[in-house]
């Protein structure tokens, strides 16, 4: 084994993963939630990314140097099938969310004009691009992001303090639990997927549950700062109406001495570049995954499959509120993908472990 | 020689070729006209008269162009205004949001959304309202931001010549406020200046999306002490001397007493002498500061009270007291039975140079 192998590029990957999403869609989709004291709803979805977290680790730790589909292909035709066809779908409609809601995003902000297709088709290009080059490059090129958008992110994200009101924190119990209640609650749960993305590291770098746990720690911080900064500038029930929390919070900080008029700037090309990464390493992973189930199918056509269907997909939806609804739609996905695979991993890692002792 | 292992990324590489250079429906800048103020009033015969003030750089000068339009809705009326300048209307660089007072009167929730979905005009556009005729208005303002082209920018920046007096609201604060349950926001009401491109008026008072009143500099000047927003010295007049207002920190704390919400505000003042007319000593000057800033502070409470409109953010410190069902009726329920508290205290820093006349 790499020993001595540096782990800080895997750490990394998981914090780029999880940027992309957190500054993207983590205020969004726990505002819609519930009307106020949005910390609940935060944390327990923090609870449950660490429970599986810790599921999938202790099932990952069990056995190196495997990966999803070395796991669960031994177990047969039918039952590999199951569980990888659903892990699988779910990659590609995660990508597919972030890739439209991106793409969304930019025409939101930048071009109103410019047709979907060109900008699907140069995301769709990107993430296929990242993707042939394979999950270690991936993983190097994210160092590269990190070190030049992670230091411009918390820039940006530090500037949004100036308009901050922290009155917003309050009231800060809300005793009725109701967002547990909300299917939005549920939908809104592929915050906590990019954690899945572990599964697919061990056989690229070694992996160590402490460490995951800790570079984690940062990540959940970021996640409720990220999800109140909106409150505390814009109020809760103005923050509730924004389509893109966090992006109007930086398009309202006014820094007369910085070179460049919009922070918000600086802000679409870091989410850009984790987004990419996110993408391009889901893809990969749809390639691999399937390149070791059927092993007659070489990876990269697959790949440029799963980047075609995507890009058709991205143009078959029609409107943001359509983006919405399928996030209710595959409510079902989303939850056999957190909960089951974790399992699924743990028990494999149980049983392999032991018959190893055995023999 | 490419090597066949690298042919499908260079393809790709080059089809990212056609959508990278963004030559898609971009306008070049010579082709562009950039408005920085768009007035806001109703007409007789359509609903709404937006106004723009558009400067039009010629060879050697900037000239200035004051367009408007009427119709149904602002979209219909900027869409209109497109069509008949040659150039394309870009609203991105906007500075001022310009409201009638009619239509700040009438309520301003509708304008202030139709500004926050447009992904043209900056959040950070600032708001204002005038009596005056929009028209005339940007005509004269316009012809010294000919003068000067940053004259404007000058006024609300608070770097160059932004005065402690004037209230200062952008346009995300609008759209902040007017959602709120516990805060208003105070827009500036200001008019050409007969000498100075802008005079200030007065702050209008805003409860939730409707102007309900209007408050004079030197009680605008308090509201702004209340939120902390003096980051500039400012000059006090008292009855036997000149002050100078150099450092201010307030602090308010709520309380619930008996049903009523109770507002503890502490006001700490830092002054400098700057002219002396009797012979009084340092603490009677600091005395004589202290009541005139409460007694002023108490009269502009009564006025906000009764008009309902909490620029302060007095609220702001009972979200934490009151269950969030109570607190959606703060404005109707609560505000108006407020009872304030107010505590002053002002330091004499320093006398200048000489120690007595």
């Amino acid at each position: 084994m790499q020993r001595n192998a540096s782990r800080l590029p895997t750490y990394l990957f998981i914090v780029g993963t999880h940027t992309g999403l957190i500054f993207f869609f983590y205020a969004h989709a726990t505002l819609r939630t519930t009307a106020y004291a949005h910390w609940q709803p935060a944390v327990v979805y923090i609870c449950i990314e660490a429970l599986c977290l810790f599921l999938l680790l202790a099932g990952l730790a069990r056995v190196p140097g495997k990966d999803f589909a070395d796991l669960f292909i031994p177990l047969g035709k039918v039952v590999s099938l199951l569980l990888l066809a659903p892990l699988v779908a779910y990659f590609l409609l995660v990508s597919l969310m972030v890739m439209r809601s991106f793409a969304e995003l930019v025409r939101i902000m930048f071009v109103a004009n410019t047709p979907m297709w060109a900008l699907l088709a140069l995301l769709v290009l990107l993430f296929m691009f990242g993707a042939f080059m394979g999950g270690d490059s991936i993983l190097r090129a994210n160092v590269v992001f990190s070190a030049l958008f992670l230091p411009v992110l918390l820039f940006a994200l530090s500037s949004c303090f100036k308009n901050a009101d922290f009155h917003y924190l309050y009231p800060s119990w809300n005793s009725s639990f109701d967002f547990l209640r909300k299917q939005e609650f549920y939908s809104s749960m592929f915050v906590v997927s990019p954690f899945l993305v572990i599964g697919m590291l061990p056989p690229l770098s070694p992996l160590r549950p402490r460490g995951v746990f800790l570079t984690m720690l940062p990540i959940w911080a970021l996640c409720l700062i990220a999800l109140h900064i909106p409150i505390l500038v814009f109020g809760t029930p103005a923050a509730r109406l924004l389509v893109f929390p966090f992006l109007a919070t930086m398009d309202s900080v006014s820094l007369l001495w910085l070179v460049f008029d919009r922070v918000t700037l600086f802000y679409a090309v870091s989410i850009m570049a984790f987004v990419s990464v996110h993408a391009s390493f889901l893809l990969w992973s749809i390639g691999r995954i399937v390149h070791k189930r059927f092993p007659k199918c070489p990876e990269k056509p697959v790949i440029a499959a799963a980047a075609v269907s995507l890009f058709v997909w991205g143009l078959m939806i029609p409107g943001w509120d359509w983006l919405q609804n399928m996030l209710f739609w595959e409510t079902w996905l989303r939850i056999l993908a957190v909960f089951a695979i974790p399992a699924a991993v743990l028990w494999r890692g149980l049983i392999l472990s032991r018959r190893r002792a055995a023999s | 020689m490419i090597r066949p292992r690298r042919l499908p990324a260079c393809i790709a590489l080059i089809c990212a070729l056609t959508v990278l250079p963004g030559c898609w429906d971009i306008k070049d800048i010579n082709h562009r006209v950039l408005p920085i103020i768009m007035g806001i009033s109703y007409s007789k015969d359509h609903k709404y008269k937006v106004s723009l003030q558009v400067p039009v750089p010629t060879a050697r000068n900037i000239r200035n162009l004051v367009v408007s339009a009427e119709a149904a809705t602002l979209s219909k009326a900027i869409s209109h205004l497109d069509m008949n300048i040659e150039s394309h209307l870009d609203l991105t660089h906007m500075q001022l949001i310009l409201f009638d007072r009619k239509v700040a009167e009438e309520g301003i929730q509708d304008e202030i959304a139709f500004a926050m979905r447009t992904q043209e005009i900056p959040m950070k556009a600032l708001l204002a309202v005038t009596n005056e005729d929009m028209e005339s208005f940007l005509r004269k303002t316009g012809n010294s931001v000919v003068q000067n082209g940053s004259s404007f920018m000058n006024f609300f920046n608070k770097n160059a010549g932004w005065d402690p007096q004037i209230t200062l609201a952008a346009l995300w604060q609008a759209f902040e406020t007017i959602h709120s349950e516990t805060k208003d926001i105070a827009l500036p009401v200001i008019r050409a200046g007969t000498s100075t491109m802008l005079e200030f008026e007065g702050s209008a008072l805003m409860s939730r999306d409707r102007m309900v009143g209007q408050i004079p500099p030197e009680q605008s000047l308090l509201v702004n002490i209340a939120n902390n927003q003096i980051e500039d010295a400012v000059l006090e007049v008292t009855k036997s001397s000149s002050l100078l207002i150099v450092r201010n920190s307030t602090r308010h704390r709520g309380s619930i007493v008996d049903g009523r919400p109770v507002l503890h505000t502490r006001m700490q003042l830092s002054a400098i002498i700057k002219e002396k007319h009797d012979d009084k000593s340092v603490d009677e000057i600091a005395s004589e500061l202290t009541e005139q800033i409460r007694s002023r502070y108490e009269l502009l409470y009564e006025k906000l009270l009764k008009a309902k409109s909490d620029p302060t953010g007095a609220g702001q410190h009972f979200r934490g007291l009151l269950p969030y069902d109570e607190l959606t009726s703060w404005r109707e329920r609560y505000y108006p039975h407020l009872i304030l508290k107010c505590d002053v205290s002002t330091v004499i820093v320093n006398q200048g140079n000489i120690s007595s006349n």
